[in-house]
């Protein structure tokens, strides 16, 4: 029941048939993930493209005693170092499960042989791919545009409407570089306004 | 071989004759100094490479900031157009005369289908576009100081100061073109940059 949501959702974001999808799941391995678990750790080799089948992950880098939040993904959304999974470099990343996940993950070999035989799958990991960009270009314009905390607030929660209001404040506050004690009053004074969840 | 074909093939692992391939079906466009190539805000269907010249990847919020700068034998689009036929939200800005190959994304995929070349090329192209965007982010996040974001800057793409006005530098570092050129004088007579000419 809960797979079947996982292909739709990733249909959806990757305009993939529900066939093809469930083609390339059938050969993924499905991994279960403790809350705070890191899945791809920074300065690691990791090759893996994974989905979420359940929960949720955030992509962080770790700086010195400094942390940043770089993006989070969700049911049916697919993430991987790009570094690692391109080049087979150390992973520039680590990604943190910030619930108890299920994810699929494959290979990069596997995603090769896979493509190799299937050719009609191929399309898929592009749009995968093409997803990935906009996902990193987002988290850029955020901190690009100059905006302030409260306008940086409201465009996360444009940019992703469907989790906003699921994700920890402490992530959110990391992602968007504002204190959470300020994050924690914007976000009390725009629920009060009725302008969020 | 000429140059950014050469370019185009180190960058993303291509083989000549498929880069020659590439180039033989797209059409060349060229473009005037300060032209928009891919405008925020509209939708851009079409997937380019640059064949001559310079253009830059600039956004254009409460102030502009560069986000890259493209040279000869990369290629660019917008991947909100690509992939969702959305809005760009960037705008790619020629900052010399240039000359661009260009290709309707749609003719692009149809090709593909006849031509599996064309898939992994496009492929390749996006692989090393991402891991361009994470090394930038990387720079971004684990330099606040804007001496030190400058030099890794520099290590990532060592000919950008010879390639490109120092306005776009500062502007790709988001500080003043003053204080860039401050930074710059103070690494010259450091001997930490070598003293050349802008």
């Amino acid at each position: 029941m809960d797979e079947n949501i996982t292909v739709e959702l990733f249909c959806k974001r990757y305009s993939a048939s529900y066939e093809h999808a469930l083609q390339i799941l059938k050969y993924a391995k499905l991994e279960k993930i403790k809350k705070n678990d890191f899945i791809i750790k920074q300065d690691t080799i990791n090759d893996k493209m994974y989905v979420v089948n359940e929960g949720m992950v955030r992509g962080v880098r770790y700086a010195g005693v400094h942390e940043t939040t770089l993006w989070f993904a969700t049911k049916g959304q697919a993430f991987c170092c790009p570094k690692s999974f391109a080049k087979r470099e150390k992973a520039a990343i680590t990604v943190q499960a910030i619930s108890d996940c299920s994810v699929y993950s494959m290979s990069r070999k596997e995603i090769d042989d896979l493509n190799s035989k299937y050719p009609n799958l191929k399309h898929i990991c592009l749009n995968v791919f093409k997803e990935l960009v906009i996902g990193v270009t987002n988290f850029r314009f955020i901190i690009l545009d100059h905006l302030n905390s409260t306008e940086r607030y409201l465009a996360f929660c444009k940019l992703r409407p469907e989790i906003y209001y699921k994700i920890p404040l402490k992530y959110v506050s990391s992602y968007l570089g504002i204190a959470q004690q300020s994050l924690s009053r914007i976000r009390k004074s725009l629920k009060k306004q009725g302008v969020v969840q | 071989m000429e140059n950014f074909i050469h370019s185009f093939c180190k960058k993303y692992t291509v083989k000549e004759e498929d880069a020659k391939f590439l180039f033989s079906i797209m059409k060349v466009k060229k473009f005037h100094k300060k032209d928009m190539i891919i405008k925020q805000g509209d939708v851009c269907n079409q997937v380019f490479v640059v064949k001559e010249g310079l253009t830059r990847g600039v956004r254009f919020g409460k102030q502009e900031s560069t986000i890259c700068i493209i040279v000869p034998g990369q290629a660019f689009y917008s991947a909100e157009g690509f992939s969702r036929k959305e809005k760009a939200t960037i705008s790619v800005q020629a900052i010399t005369d240039c000359s661009i190959f260009y290709m309707d994304c749609d003719e692009y995929n149809e090709l593909s289908e006849k031509y599996p070349v064309l898939y992994n090329i496009n492929l390749n192209v996006l692989e090393e576009c991402i891991v361009e965007l994470t090394n930038l982010q990387v720079i971004f996040m684990d330099f606040p100081n804007t001496t030190d974001r400058y030099l890794e800057l520099m290590k990532l793409y060592p000919d950008l100061d010879k390639q490109v006005q120092l306005k776009y530098v500062a502007s790709f570092l988001g500080i003043a073109t003053q204080s860039l050129s401050r930074i710059r004088k103070e690494l010259k007579a450091k001997k930490i940059i070598p003293a050349i000419a802008h």
